[in-house]
């Protein structure tokens, strides 16, 4: 309840923005919606439940590139993209979930980014289905419409910001409903005490398994989004770049505590946009930024504060 | 109620059970003994399911449960208080009682009337309800583990040395915790390094040694404190 009410103007804010921002800076809020999907479904995986992961861009990927191949191969539009992205890059989260149940920690971090490496080269090396390192055209979102009759249309960049911005709003509060259920009760089990969370009856399987298809569905449809966004896709959008950015995020913001992660990554951003032609610094910046905050404040700034106003 | 018959389990290829043999009659006190790396918290183990049985077999009310996955042992009536004073210490102290009855969602009212009791029964948690378990004392830690287990509703509770790491005072209150636990009907399988405290309250007590119960005899039979550190310590009679 708290949370909606503090959430309502930003949202409210964020859909009149269109109204007195130009193309540049509604890309830029654009890429940062993108990135609040991002970290949110990373903070699922690694905040709530522990389970790290430094395969966000293969997830991301994967989401951009079934819209990509749909759209190319069905002339499907935004609107069978979106749970398409969700549901494979979901069953890839699968997929990486099962050597979470024997794996923790540097290990799962490890196999992690060899999963982020194998989805790197087989997009980019399968150049029949994916077009290689040239990548594939994506075509306009399409339109809403219903009985033919067309609502909304995707093709302007005011109206693509309004979907994003919607999708974003149903993906922060769908994490949101999930880390407040039971099943969210679990993945913090997890994360404390997997033997103990075993011991009082949970099934850490089950939790382990539904954190990383969470993770990977949010990283899809943002994946979707920004595809339709750059209209193509190409396989350096979806490097472990993308991953160590989003790390950054989460850890800047604070893991595990919902707001911390969406802070840090408007934050992270936005900087790259005020650093003009220092920009193509951003990484060396970032990882100053995560060395710094681990070594300082390990539970981020967000968690920081918690931790403090709860003593 | 609960049996062990030649239990064999461990990790892996290392075998730390080597064939124990345990019974815990229904609202007895039962306390397995024993030096540091003989096996004690694997026999818990691998009643509740955390380390898998390799040989030989658990019952529970004369029916095995080897095969029942660990997270639906807790729904057959087995908990466990872990060793180390165990707690989700990023969640509150209700919160981590709550976890304990997770399995029991549909049991609203209960559960409330259940955390009710646990308050009455440990009143320092209810003092201490909304604090971050993390940030509690050791024997508080312990007290919200106990109950977090009670939380279940088990018939059977499984303790891995309470004791542990505890001052003397607080030791007091623990033992005395644990026996009003046997008014509640249930029945206690407590393991214990603090010989004196599990004569103090345990009905029969096992010893166990390299994997394998060495000795076993029921309290107040007249057991000579000699016979038992023979026993527990492997130390030669001379």
């Amino acid at each position: 309840m708290k949370m909606s009410i503090c959430a309502l103007p930003v949202i409210a804010g964020l859909a009149i923005a269109p109204l007195g921002l130009g193309g540049y800076e509604l890309s830029v809020l654009m890429t940062i919606l993108f990135y609040v999907i991002l970290t949110l479904g990373l903070d699922l995986v690694t905040g709530y439940c522990g389970q790290f992961s430094f395969a966000t861009g293969a997830f991301y990927g994967i989401g951009a590139y079934t819209a990509a191949i749909m759209s190319r191969d069905l002339g499907t539009s935004i609107w069978w993209h979106l749970p398409a992205g969700a549901l494979v890059a979901g069953s890839f989260g699968l997929l990486l979930g099962i050597p979470a149940l024997r794996l923790t920690g540097h290990f799962l971090a490890i196999v992690t980014i060899a999963f982020q490496t194998i989805m790197y080269l087989a997009i980019s090396q399968w150049t029949s289905f994916t077009g290689g390192q040239v990548g594939l055209h994506v075509e306009s979102a399409g339109k809403l419409a219903v009985f033919g009759t067309t609502l909304f249309e995707l093709g302007s960049l005011r109206s693509y910001y309004w979907l994003t911005l919607g999708v974003t709003t149903v993906c922060v509060l769908a994490a949101w409903r999930l880390v407040n259920s039971r099943l969210g009760k679990e993945w913090v089990a997890i994360r404390d005490d997997e033997t103990l969370a075993s011991a009082i009856g949970l099934n850490t399987t089950r939790g382990k398994l539904t954190a990383f298809v969470a993770y990977a569905a949010l990283a899809g449809i943002a994946g979707v989004l920004t595809a339709h966004s750059l209209r193509g896709v190409t396989p350096d959008d979806f490097t472990i770049w993308i991953s160590a950015t989003v790390v950054a995020m989460m850890m800047l913001g604070g893991r595990g505590t919902f707001i911390g992660p969406i802070i840090g990554a408007v934050v992270l951003a936005i900087v790259p946009e005020f650093l003009g032609r220092y920009a193509e610094y951003k990484m060396l910046i970032y990882g100053t930024i995560l060395v710094i905050g681990m070594t300082l404040v390990p539970e981020g700034v967000i968690g920081r504060l918690r931790r403090s106003a709860s003593r | 109620m609960l049996k062990l018959e030649n239990v064999v389990a461990g990790y892996g290829r290392t075998r730390i059970l080597n064939g124990v043999s345990m019974n815990v009659p229904s609202g007895g006190l039962v306390a397995l003994l024993g030096g540091n790396g003989t096996g004690k918290s694997t026999t818990l183990k691998s009643i509740v399911g955390l380390v898998a049985v390799q040989q030989g077999q658990v019952e529970l009310n004369g029916n095995a449960i080897n095969a029942v996955p660990a997270e639906e042992r807790v729904a057959h009536g087995l908990s466990l208080v872990p060793q180390g004073k165990e707690v989700f210490s990023a969640m509150s102290v209700e919160e981590n009682l709550l976890m304990g009855a997770f399995h029991r969602r549909r049991d609203r009212k209960m559960i409330a009337e259940d955390l009710e009791g646990i308050y009455g029964r440990f009143r320092r948690l209810k003092e201490r309800r909304r604090v971050d378990a993390g940030l509690l004392s050791g024997g508080e830690r312990q007290m919200l583990s106990i109950g977090r287990s009670l939380m279940a509703r088990p018939s059977v509770l499984l303790l891995d040395e309470p004791s542990a790491a505890l001052a003397p005072r607080v030791v007091e209150e623990i033992a005395e915790a644990i026996l009003n636990l046997r008014s509640l009907g249930l029945t206690l399988l407590l393991v214990e390094q603090n010989v004196g405290m599990a004569l103090d309250i345990a009905d029969y007590i096992y010893v166990i040694r390299g994997g394998r119960i060495a000795y076993e005899r029921e309290v107040g039979s007249g057991i000579a404190m000699e016979e038992l550190q023979e026993f527990y310590l492997g130390a030669e009679r001379h």
